[in-house]
């Protein structure tokens, strides 16, 4: 339309210069078109009794805000620190709770700084003694400073100077190492009492925001600090499947910023400003705007560093960025453990734990094979190696757990010793506690406080020490796997995970790209020795969707588990049986309550089922009563390699990403075939009755036995039923025998 | 020759006259890019009874920002909004015994509008809303009334040019007390070219048009001396500083250059001469006030209404791809917000590269 009135206003003059001009059938008939002539004056329209026109009224004046009224950018800026280890989805206040508890940051800077205050805000529990709790910090490897933990009220910043040449451009790692003292307690009790909050978004470097270019390292600083402020990551795109097409590209440069993976906003080009002005955004050009030399970095009208690209250039941003960042986010890997030997835990390349404080739990991971399958009732061995302060005092005890369960007690108060390096000791433990893919060895210690109503004495030393030299022992098996969640998730193709059109149209679309980028791989970080091939597949939908998803699994529970998704919690309180107090031993007070009545049922029978079809409840029964915010599913034994993540509309995304990402380091997490995440942030977990083994190698005579052993765990019925057959043949067979043989004699 | 010039401009002129108003796809986009910005300028400015509010002019109302909101409401689609502005301009403003409006009404004095003058920019951007908006909701009464607006701006506010037969007339501020011995007084922003050329399309108006091409040559000769200023004075013998009224480039003529580029002569000097002298301003600020022999900034704001307008002057001027353009503040005051949501108008309509980035 303008290049209409840009044209109407060309040919004015045509018309002008010819006036008056023919009329035409199919012409403007311009003899109307009056002689170009100053009105003649009229009579004014104004009434009477309107008072004089003044002009020099109608100038426009825009009274000018004070000075100190005017908006304006700061001139300084924090760029924050970013926990490396998302907790839940708290993004200021990163909770550092027990004696010696220790956490690490990393802190994005567009250059090297040098004459820098590091700024570290905390906020403690009125239950730490001043004076005795501090906290050391490290940058890059390199100790700073210490700063007294005394702030009780409210948050407070204490700075430490950093020694020139330690603060580089791009990603550093800040390490703090608390040491809290309770004020009057000592015991694993008071270690429960006593903590600091690291405000990490009111903790950093402090920098001169001319200071921040248009350069990538400068991007990804900028960026960094609009999430510690809590606030979204802005895509402006015109193109919602440009988008959704660019999830593994963006979830690559999620992946650049550790910790919990920022959770990207698509918006649109013109839009209402935040309270604070945006840092820093990505905006996708519209395919009709091309333009050459790009990803280039531009200035935003609002002061934001803009990454300007064309869409479908979303590879070319993560390249940019990536290799912006010079080393990987240093995420080793859990070492792999080779069943059938025995290793140390030096040639696993993990070091010797110490544990220190009255409340201890320290955490080995290691991993076994993905094709490792022990069910049966096959040993492990642990030969640990530990030593311990010969002055705890007694009751302290040492629980050695593996998977959280708890495999030997060892008492370190025993005065029979005298402490220090005890005698290897071998702890035989069920080879079936191990799982594939990820395994925790937990060394948790109690330690009484001594005395219990003062303050700790300061400890020497730490309360034990596993050696480097403790070796594991995991029993070979033959190479056998079963479907089960954590195995595909461990083997996403991150360019498979997608959503639904229903929950493209409920959920937030930069949940893709969160989930996504938690299985995404860091560019140059080491690699599993031995990687899954990449064919995982993950669905993200909501619960309208479990009606259409394929696969018996979800098909014949439909119901159930709208209804686990769509009920509340059950608040403490609520679940109380009205029938508690009436007799229960009675046959009869079943009858009382038809809903235990059925319970007791459907209980009943599935223990009687279960002696055919194994351990496993039956999907329905194990879903009565349980409620959960998402559930990963694997719908069909036949596709294991494809899951739905079904999430409840208006739930905390961001916990449930931070779950997700936090079981790359751990044993919790979704497991089996339906795993329920909870509102407490833990996920239940349902195990199939029918997983098909599949068997990696051929049976032989050396592997019969441990197979067998599998089979005859996973469906005992199977194998039952058989042997009962074959007794009661036998039997009849002996009877018919011994009938005979006596009319015989007869 | 002469003829068949004339044949052809006239059958062009008649293909336009059935092309008012942005096409289909634009309306489409209008709506869906800026539904969260409008929402955010109709809490910030529309009360509930249909006034537009400057709350730096002691909370008045003008038959300008009735004019504005009325065509933001018909560009975004917003019926009800757009109603509620026309029947509170009919019962507050077009009090006059012409079809043209009061220029200022104030809610605080006993009398509400002491001044039954009118503006012609206020009157035209109405015109211009009802016309869109019969079109755009099917309201064949609204075009009826821009119809009579159009007959009453042509009969009062359009002047001819003191220099004679050979120059284009021009729209006057007002229907009456800004003529001078010598000529009148003229606010180059005050018309429109976009709007005053839909108009006189649509209701046959040339003499509207023709002050239309009489504005932009007007511009066109006040940019060879510096940026346009906002208010002149026109004589025989050209265009001089108008006695008592701004000759620098204000809070006025800041809507020249958008005006400009709204209407598609995006190549027009009086934008690069703006862009000139915006240029000259550290990033973040930009000139509120320009003088207009030296451009040196008089005057700064970092205000995002007068930033996206600035944004949008320089992108274009320069050919950009991408404008700094900010998003839209819900702070910002009446008339800089107004300007914001029109420079994005604007933009989409006619500078669509210049994106906001």
């Amino acid at each position: 339309m303008a290049r209409q009135t840009a044209l109407l206003l060309t040919i004015l003059p045509a018309l002008a210069g010819a006036l008056p001009a023919p009329a035409g059938a199919q012409l403007i008939q311009l003899d109307s078109v009056p002689e170009v002539t100053r009105p003649a004056p009229e009579a004014p329209a104004t009434p009477e009794a309107a008072p004089a026109v003044v002009p020099t009224e109608r100038q426009w004046t825009a009274p000018e805000p004070a000075a100190e009224d005017r908006p304006s950018a700061p001139e300084e800026l924090l760029l924050p620190l970013r926990p490396r280890e998302p907790q839940g989805s708290q993004v200021a206040g990163h909770r550092m709770q027990g004696e010696y508890p220790a956490e690490d940051f990393w802190l994005f800077l567009p250059r090297a700084v040098d004459g820098a205050m590091l700024e570290i805000t905390t906020l403690s529990s009125i239950n730490l003694l001043p004076g005795r709790s501090e906290a050391r910090v490290r940058v890059n490897g390199t100790e700073i400073g210490t700063l007294d933990l005394d702030h009780f009220s409210a948050a407070g910043t204490d700075r430490l100077a950093v020694p020139d040449g330690l603060l580089r451009a791009g990603r550093n790692l800040v390490e703090l190492q608390l040491s809290q003292v309770h004020r009057v307690l000592c015991g694993p009790e008071a270690s429960f009492g006593i903590w600091t909050d690291v405000i990490s978004n009111r903790s950093g470097i402090t920098i001169p925001r001319a200071d921040l270019g248009e350069d990538a390292l400068s991007f990804i600083a900028a960026t960094a600090a609009q999430l510690s402020q809590g606030r979204n990551f802005m895509l402006a795109n015109s193109d919602f499947s440009q988008v959704l097409a660019a999830t593994p590209n963006i979830a690559q440069v999620e992946k650049l910023f550790g910790g919990l993976p920022p959770e990207i906003m698509i918006g649109d080009y013109y839009s209402v400003a935040e309270e604070a002005p945006q840092l820093a955004r990505l905006t996708a050009l519209p395919p009709q705007a091309p333009m050459p030399d790009l990803p280039a970095f531009r200035r935003g009208g609002d002061g934001a560093i803009v990454l300007l690209t064309d869409s479908g250039q979303a590879d070319k941003i993560a390249s940019l960025l990536t290799g912006a960042l010079d080393g990987p986010l240093q995420e080793t890997p859990a070492p792999l453990l080779a069943p059938g030997e025995a290793r140390s835990f030096a040639a696993l390349g993990i070091p010797a734990a110490e544990g220190r404080g009255h409340y201890i739990r320290e955490t080995i991971s290691f991993r076994l094979p993905w094709n490792w399958l022990v069910l049966a009732s096959q040993r492990a061995q642990m030969r640990l190696d530990y030593s311990f302060d010969p002055g705890l005092p007694k009751g302290a005890v040492l629980l050695v757990k593996i998977n959280d369960r708890s495999i030997r007690l060892l008492p370190l108060d025993d005065e029979s010793h005298t402490g220090g390096r005890q005698e290897p000791l071998v702890i035989p433990f069920a080879a079936n506690q191990l799982e594939p893919g990820i395994n925790e060895i937990t060394f948790e210690a109690l330690i009484p406080g001594e005395p219990a109503d003062a303050a700790c004495a300061p400890l020497m030393e730490p309360a034990f020490r596993i050696h480097d030299t403790t070796s594991l022992k995991v029993p070979e098996s033959p190479r056998m796997t079963l479907p089960r969640i954590d195995r595909t998730l461990a083997s996403i193709d991150i360019s498979r995970i997608t959503m639904s059109e229903a929950a493209q149209r409920t959920l937030p679309v930069g949940l893709l790209a969160q989930i996504a980028s938690v299985y995404a791989s860091d560019p140059g970080a080491e690699s599993p020795a031995d990687p899954l091939p990449r064919t995982g597949a993950i669905r993200i939908g909501i619960p309208a969707d479990l009606s259409m998803i394929p696969g018996d699994i979800v098909s014949r529970n439909v119901a159930g588990l709208e209804e686990a998704l769509l009920s509340p919690p059950i608040p403490d309180g609520e679940g109380v049986d009205p029938w508690a107090n009436v007799d229960q031993d009675s046959w009869w007070s079943v009858l009382l309550d038809r809903r235990k009545a059925s319970d007791s049922l459907r209980a009943l029978g599935g223990k009687v089922a279960s002696l055919w079809r194994g351990p496993e409840s039956d999907l329905g029964g194990w879903l009565v009563d349980r409620s959960a915010e998402a559930m990963l599913l694997q719908p069909s034994m036949e596709e294991p390699e494809n899951l739905w993540l079904v999430v409840r509309p208006n739930t905390d995304y961001e916990r449930l990403v931070a779950s997700l990402a936090d079981m790359q380091r751990g044993s919790d997490g979704p497991k089996g075939q339906v795993s329920l995440f909870g509102y407490d942030g833990s996920w239940e977990v349902w195990r199939s009755a029918n997983r098909p083994v599949t068997m990696h190698e051929p049976l032989s005579f050396a592997n019969a036995r441990a197979v067998v052993g599998n089979y005859v765990t996973l469906s005992p019925g199977r194998y039952i039923a058989p042997l009962f057959l074959l007794a009661v043949v036998c039997a009849l067979s002996m009877m018919g025998l011994l009938i005979a043989s006596r009319r015989r004699q007869k | 020759m002469k003829r068949r010039s004339l044949l052809t401009g006239v059958a062009a002129l008649a293909g336009l006259l059935g092309a008012g108003g942005p096409s289909p796809a634009q309306v489409i986009g209008l709506e869906a890019n800026l539904e969260d910005v409008w929402l955010a300028w109709r809490t910030a400015n529309l009360d509930a009874t249909g006034r537009v509010i400057d709350q730096f002019q002691r909370n008045a109302s003008h038959s300008e920002g009735q004019g504005y909101g009325m065509l933001l409401a018909a560009s975004l689609g917003d019926q009800r909004s757009f109603e509620r502005m026309e029947t509170w301009t009919r019962l507050n403003l077009a009090i006059r015994p012409d079809n043209l409006m009061a220029w200022r009404w104030f809610p605080d004095d006993t009398v509400r509008v002491p001044d039954l003058n009118n503006a012609s920019d206020g009157d035209l951007f109405r015109a211009w809303a009802l016309l869109r908006a019969a079109e755009r909701f099917g309201m064949p009464e609204y075009r009826e009334t821009a119809g009579l607006i159009v007959a009453d701006l042509v009969e009062h506010c359009i002047a001819s040019h003191p220099g004679g037969a050979g120059f284009d007339p021009l729209l006057i501020p007002a229907a009456e007390g800004f003529e001078t011995p010598e000529g009148f007084i003229y606010n180059p922003s005050y018309a429109m070219p976009l709007a005053m050329t839909e108009l006189a399309s649509a209701f046959a108006a040339p003499l509207l048009a023709q002050a239309a091409r009489g504005a932009v040559e007007l511009a066109r000769a006040l940019a060879r001396d510096g940026v346009v200023p906002d208010w002149v004075e026109i004589t025989a013998a050209g265009p001089r500083a108008a006695e008592g009224f701004s000759f620098d480039a204000g809070y006025e003529a800041m809507r020249l250059p958008l005006y400009l580029i709204w209407s598609g002569l995006t190549d027009h000097p009086a934008i690069h001469r703006y862009a000139d002298a915006q240029k000259r301003l550290p990033q973040g600020e930009v000139a509120t006030i320009i003088a207009r022999q030296s451009g040196q900034p008089l005057s700064t704001s970092r205000d995002p209404g007068y930033k996206a307008l600035s944004a949008l002057v320089t992108c274009t001027s320069e050919r950009r791809i991408g404008s700094e353009i900010p998003p839209f503040s819900s702070s910002s005051p009446y008339y800089p917000a107004t300007l914001q949501l029109f420079a994005m108008i604007a933009q989409i309509e006619a500078s669509p590269m210049c994106i906001p980035i």
